[in-house]
C-alpha cells in the first residue's frame, strides 16, 4: 500500500515537474514572442525617425528610467533604497527584472484602478461621489490584481446590475444614468475612442456616423432603471442598477421609437425580453470592432508618453487620423490577438527603446512632439503627485506612529482633499502643464506641504539624524525627492545655500521644500 | 469637459512660444457703432452667471402659461410695462428697467460639454484649434499684467480654458465663496525673507532643468509660482473675504453658495478684476423639470437682483456688463418624467449693464415656444456684442503661435444693435 502510495505521489511529482517545465518553457517563449512585437515596434520608429530625419535620444540613464516605470506602473516615485539598489545593480537584464518586479508586485493594481477610476467617472465632487469611489475602485483593484481580460472587464461594466456598494462595476453607468444618450455617450467614447454623441443632435460633416446611428446606440441603454437603497434609518447608503423590461429612446423632437442597433457589425434580432445591455456588451468586444482594441491601445499609449496616436485620445474621426496607424495597428493586433492580456500589451510597450529614450533632446528633435525620438514631460496625475509626496516624505512612518489602523483612513481623506485642489474640473485627462495658482499656493503653504516638511520621523529627520555631513545630506534630500544624485553644480548650490542659511534643520527644510516644488518633481520626464 | 481635451494641442502652440504670440492684423471688418460711439462709455468687467446644465427658457425668461409646453408657472408683470417673466423672478422682475432679454438665441450644439464649450468659446469645439473662453479673452484685452489679484475669476465652477491664449489667462477658481482663498500664508512660520530664499532658490533649479531639456512646460510652472507669490503678498486679500460685508447686504443676496458668489463677484469687480464668472449648476431637470427649475429660482432670484441693484447703487452697473446665460435651454416639449430636455434652437440669454439698453426684449419664439419667430440670435453675434461693450474689435484677428490667424469671435457675427439703441 505504502509502494503504491509512493509510487503514486512519485508519479504525481514528475507529472508536476514536467508541467512545470513545460509551463515555464511556455513563459519563455511567451517572453521571446513580447520582445519580438516590442522589437517590431523600434523598428517601425527607426523607420519614421530616418525619414523625418530626426537624431532620437538616447537611452534613458538608470535615474530616469527607474522613476519613470515606476511612475507610470505603480504611480509614485521609487523610494531611495530602491534607487541605490538599482543604480548598483549590474545584471544587464535588470530593467526588465524591475518591470517585472512592478507588475507583480502590490502597488500595481492600485495604480491602474487610480488611473481607471478617473477614466470612467473623473474626479469631479459630483453629489455621489464618495459613494461611488468607494464602490468602484475595491473592484477595479481587484480586477488589475488578478489581471481580468480588458474585453471582460468591459463587459462586466456595460452588463452592470446590482447594488452599488457591493457590485462596484454598477458606478460607472450609475455615474452616468442621467439619459440613456449619456449612457451610450460615455460607453462608446471611452471604450472605442469615439465620440459618438456628437451626432446627438445632427448629422456631423466630417463623421460618417449619423443622427440615427446615434440614437439606435442609446437605444441600448433606454432600460437602465436605478433606485436609491437606504439604510433602516432611511439614509440613502448606495444605489441599485437595474435593466427594467421596457423603455425605448425616439429621434428628438419627433415619436419615431429608435430600435437598438449597434453602428459595428451585424445587431442580432432580439426578443422584446432581451437584455438589451448583454447584447451591446458583446457586439462591442467583438474583435472585429477594431476601434474597441485600438482606443485602449491609443489611451495606454497616451499614458506612457504623454501623447496618442490620435488626440485627444477619444477623438478617432475621419478627419482626426492617427499619426502612426502601423504601430497603433501592430499592437492593437497583438491585444486582440493574445486575448486582451493588458499585463502583456504594458509589458510590450515599457520594453521598447523607444519608451526607454531620455527626455533630454538630441543634436535636433528637440521640436519633436509627435514622432516619439525623445520622452516627453508629462505632468503627475493629482493621485501620482500626491502618493509620490507622501513617499517621499515617509509620511506612513509619521501616520503610523499615530496609529497604525489610522494610515488608510488619513490617505483616504487627505487624497480626497488634494485632488479636490488637484483636479481642475470634470473629466481631467489633460497632459500638458495645467498648474494653476491654488495648486502652487497649495504647495507652497498648506498644512500638508508643511507637515511633509516638518514631520518628526519623516525623510528629513532620518537623512539629519543618519548623515553627518552637509554633501552627504544633500545628495540624500535629491535621491528623497528626485530619485537621482545632484551634480555638481546643483550640489555646489544646495551647499553655498546652507552656508547662508546657516547648518540649521530650517535650511535644510528648505532645500526639501525647493525640491518638492522644482518642476522636475512635478513632471514625469 | 471638451476644453481639457485641447490640452495636447495646446502644448503644441505652447511649444512654439509665447514669443510668437500675438502678432495682430486688423481685419477689414469693423464695428459700426465703436467709431460712432467713441464717447460712449465702456465696459470695464463682466460678471457671467453661469447657469451649468440648461435653463428652461420656458420656466423663467421666455414663460408660456396656459400652453401646453408651458408647464405650471404662473407669468408676472415686471417693472416694465408690457414685459412679463416667471413667477418665480419676482425679484429680478423689479431690475426689468436694466435687464435686455435675448428669447431667440439659437445654436446647434446639444450635448454639455460641446455646448458649454461653444457658448464659453463662441467656437464649436475643433480639434485643431483651443478656442479661449470669453473670460480669457476679457482678461487678454482688457486685464492687467501687474495686478495682484487674478484677472479671470471662476466663483463655484471650473470655466473654460484660455486656449490658444496660454495658460495665463485660465480662470482662478474659488470653489468655496464663503471662504477666502487658502493658502495664501506661508506655513510654518516662514516669514517672507525666508519665502524669497526659497523661491530663488527654486528659480533657479528650474532654469537649469528647463535648460536641458528645452521645456517650455517648464517657463509655464515658473509664470504661475511668480503670479503665486505675487498674491501671497498683495494687500487687496480682504477682498475675498465676504463677511466683511454688511450683514443686511449678506442677506440681500441670499446664504447659498450663488448668492455669496454674487456678492463675491462684485467686491471683486469693484477692486478692478474684469472677468468674474458665477456659476449656478443644477439646471439639467430631465426629471421633475419644475421642482428643479423652482428650487434653482429661489437661489437664482435674490441673488441676480441683488446684483442688478447693488452694482446699480455703486454706479458700477455702467461699466459691468452682467450676463445670465446657460448652455441651451430645455424642449418646449415635457418628458415621460415630467423633465424638459436639451434644447439648443430656441432659447434665451439675459444682459444688463455695461452699456446695454435694459427694459427691452429682442426677438421672440412661437406659441409654443418650439420656434424662433424672429430676430435669430447666434453665438457670434452674441460674442460681438459682448466684445462691443468692451470696446474690443471684434473684426481683429489674432496671429496664433501656429501662425495662423484666427478672429476673435467668429466672422458670422453681427452686432446685435438693438442692444445699445
Amino acid at each position: 500500500m505504502k509502494v503504491i502510495r509512493r509510487l503514486f505521489i512519485m508519479s504525481c511529482a514528475s507529472v508536476l515537474g514536467l508541467f512545470l517545465l513545460a509551463s515555464s518553457q511556455t513563459k519563455v517563449s511567451k517572453r521571446a514572442d513580447e520582445t519580438h512585437v516590442s522589437k517590431q515596434i523600434d523598428q517601425l520608429f527607426t523607420a519614421v525617425w530616418k525619414k523625418e530625419k530626426l537624431i532620437p535620444s538616447k537611452q534613458s540613464n538608470d535615474e530616469e528610467f527607474l522613476r519613470r516605470v515606476w511612475i507610470d506602473l505603480v504611480g509614485q516615485i521609487p523610494p531611495t533604497e530602491q534607487v541605490l539598489a538599482f543604480l548598483k545593480n549590474t545584471d544587464r537584464d535588470k530593467r526588465r527584472k524591475e518591470i517585472e518586479e512592478l507588475l507583480n508586485g502590490p502597488l500595481y493594481a492600485k495604480n491602474w484602478a487610480d488611473l481607471w477610476q478617473a477614466w470612467l467617472i473623473g474626479r469631479d465632487r459630483m453629489r455621489f461621489g464618495k459613494f461611488y469611489r468607494n464602490a468602484l475602485h475595491p473592484w477595479l483593484e481587484e480586477a488589475f490584481a488578478k489581471n481580468m481580460r480588458y474585453d471582460a472587464f468591459v463587459r462586466q461594466i456595460i452588463s452592470a446590475e446590482g447594488v452599488s456598494d457591493e457590485n462596484g462595476q454598477t458606478i460607472f453607468l450609475l455615474r452616468w444614468s442621467d439619459s440613456p444618450a449619456n449612457m451610450a455617450g460615455q460607453t462608446v467614447r471611452l471604450f472605442m475612442g469615439v465620440r459618438l454623441q456628437c451626432a446627438q443632435c445632427h448629422n456631423h460633416p466630417y463623421q460618417k456616423w449619423t443622427q440615427e446611428d446615434f440614437w439606435s446606440t442609446a437605444a441600448f441603454f433606454a432600460r437602465v432603471r436605478r433606485h436609491p437603497v437606504r439604510d433602516r434609518d432611511g439614509k440613502r447608503r448606495a444605489f441599485e442598477l437595474l435593466e427594467g423590461r421596457r423603455g425605448d429612446v425616439t429621434l428628438p423632437d419627433t415619436d419615431k421609437i429608435i430600435p437598438p442597433r449597434f453602428v459595428i457589425g451585424s445587431t442580432p434580432d432580439m426578443s422584446p425580453r432581451e437584455n438589451r445591455r448583454d447584447v451591446f456588451a458583446k457586439l462591442i468586444t467583438v474583435p472585429e470592432n477594431i476601434y474597441f482594441s485600438q482606443a485602449l491601445v491609443n489611451r495606454l499609449w497616451a499614458h506612457f508618453f504623454g501623447r496618442g496616436f490620435v488626440n485627444p485620445v477619444d477623438d478617432f474621426n475621419e478627419s482626426n487620423k492617427p499619426s502612426h496607424p502601423e504601430v497603433l495597428e501592430r499592437l492593437a493586433r497583438d491585444f486582440s490577438d493574445h486575448g486582451y492580456d493588458l499585463k502583456r500589451l504594458i509589458r510590450i510597450i515599457v520594453s521598447t527603446n523607444t519608451y526607454q529614450l531620455s527626455s533630454k533632446p538630441s543634436m535636433n528633435n528637440q521640436d519633436d512632439r509627435r514622432h516619439f525620438s525623445r520622452a516627453l514631460l508629462r505632468p503627475l496625475t493629482p493621485e501620482q503627485l500626491f502618493y509620490s509626496l507622501i513617499h517621499a516624505a515617509n509620511l506612513q512612518e509619521i501616520v503610523k506612529a499615530r496609529g497604525a489602523d489610522k494610515f488608510e483612513e488619513f490617505l483616504q481623506n487627505a487624497l480626497n482633499r488634494f485632488t479636490h485642489v488637484f483636479d481642475n474640473d470634470e473629466m481631467n485627462e489633460s497632459l500638458s502643464f495645467e498648474g494653476t495658482i491654488p495648486q502652487a499656493l497649495f504647495l507652497m503653504n498648506s498644512r500638508f506641504s508643511n507637515d511633509v516638511l516638518l514631520a518628526k520621523h519623516g525623510t528629513l529627520r532620518h537623512i539629519l539624524d543618519e548623515k553627518r555631513q552637509p554633501s552627504d545630506r544633500v545628495e540624500a534630500i535629491f535621491i528623497a525627492t528626485l530619485s537621482r544624485l545632484p551634480d555638481r553644480s546643483e550640489k555646489q548650490k544646495f551647499l553655498s545655500y546652507l552656508q547662508r542659511q546657516g547648518d540649521r534643520v530650517e535650511a535644510y527644510q528648505d532645500l526639501f521644500w525647493v525640491l518638492l516644488n522644482s518642476t522636475e518633481f512635478l513632471f514625469n520626464h | 469637459m471638451d476644453s481639457r481635451a485641447w490640452s495636447a494641442t495646446r502644448r503644441d502652440f505652447l511649444q512654439v512660444g509665447f514669443g510668437g504670440l500675438i502678432g495682430l492684423i486688423l481685419a477689414g471688418r469693423m464695428d459700426p457703432l465703436l467709431l460712432a460711439q467713441a464717447k460712449r462709455k465702456r465696459a470695464k468687467a463682466c460678471v457671467l452667471l453661469w447657469m451649468a446644465g440648461g435653463p428652461s427658457q420656458l420656466d423663467t425668461f421666455d414663460p408660456k402659461p396656459g400652453k401646453e409646453t408651458g408647464g405650471p408657472f404662473k407669468d408676472i408683470e415686471t417693472a416694465v410695462p408690457g414685459i412679463r417673466i416667471s413667477e418665480h423672478l419676482s425679484s429680478v422682475a423689479q431690475q426689468m428697467r436694466h435687464l435686455a432679454i435675448i428669447r431667440s438665441m439659437t445654436t446647434k450644439e446639444g450635448n454639455h460639454d460641446r455646448a458649454t464649450y461653444l457658448v464659453h468659446t463662441g467656437y464649436p469645439p475643433q480639434v485643431t484649434v483651443p478656442y479661449p473662453s470669453l473670460g480669457a479673452i476679457v482678461s487678454f484685452e482688457r486685464g492687467n499684467e501687474a495686478f495682484d489679484l487674478p484677472n479671470f475669476v471662476s466663483i463655484g465652477g471650473p470655466s473654460v480654458e484660455a486656449g490658444y491664449l496660454g495658460h495665463k489667462y485660465n480662470p482662478f477658481v474659488i470653489k468655496d465663496p464663503a471662504k477666502p482663498p487658502e493658502n495664501l500664508s506661508p506655513s510654518g512660520g516662514s516669514d517672507v525673507r525666508r519665502l524669497n530664499a526659497r523661491l530663488d532658490l527654486l528659480a533657479d533649479v528650474d532654469r537649469e532643468f528647463a535648460n536641458s531639456l528645452g521645456a517650455s512646460q517648464s517657463k509655464a510652472h515658473q509664470e504661475v509660482y511668480t503670479k503665486a507669490s505675487r498674491m501671497m503678498r498683495s494687500s487687496l486679500l480682504n477682498v475675498f473675504d465676504i463677511s466683511q460685508e454688511k450683514e443686511s447686504v449678506q442677506k440681500t443676496y441670499g446664504a447659498t453658495p450663488f448668492g455669496q458668489g454674487c456678492l463675491l463677484a462684485r467686491r471683486l469687480v469693484e477692486a478692478g478684476v474684469p472677468f468674474v464668472e458665477v456659476t449656478l449648476p443644477g439646471w439639467d431637470t430631465h426629471r421633475d423639470n419644475f421642482d428643479g427649475q423652482k428650487r434653482l429660482m429661489g437661489q437664482l432670484d435674490p441673488a441676480f437682483a441683488a446684483l442688478i441693484k447693488d452694482l446699480n447703487e455703486r454706479r458700477l452697473l455702467e461699466e459691468t456688463l452682467v450676463v445670465w446665460m446657460g448652455e441651451f435651454g430645455r424642449t418646449p416639449r415635457i418628458n415621460g418624467n415630467g423633465g424638459r430636455d436639451h434644447y439648443p434652437k430656441a432659447w434665451t440669454v439675459v444682459l444688463a449693464g455695461g452699456g446695454v439698453q435694459g427694459g427691452k426684449v429682442i426677438g421672440s419664439t412661437d406659441e409654443l415656444g418650439v420656434e424662433i419667430k424672429d430676430r435669430p440670435v447666434k453665438i457670434s453675434d452674441l460674442f460681438a456684442s459682448i466684445a462691443h461693450t468692451f470696446g474690443i474689435d471684434y473684426g481683429k484677428s489674432i496671429m496664433t503661435p501656429l501662425g495662423r490667424p484666427i478672429t476673435l469671435v467668429d466672422k458670422e457675427g453681427q452686432l446685435i444693435e438693438e442692444l445699445f439703441k
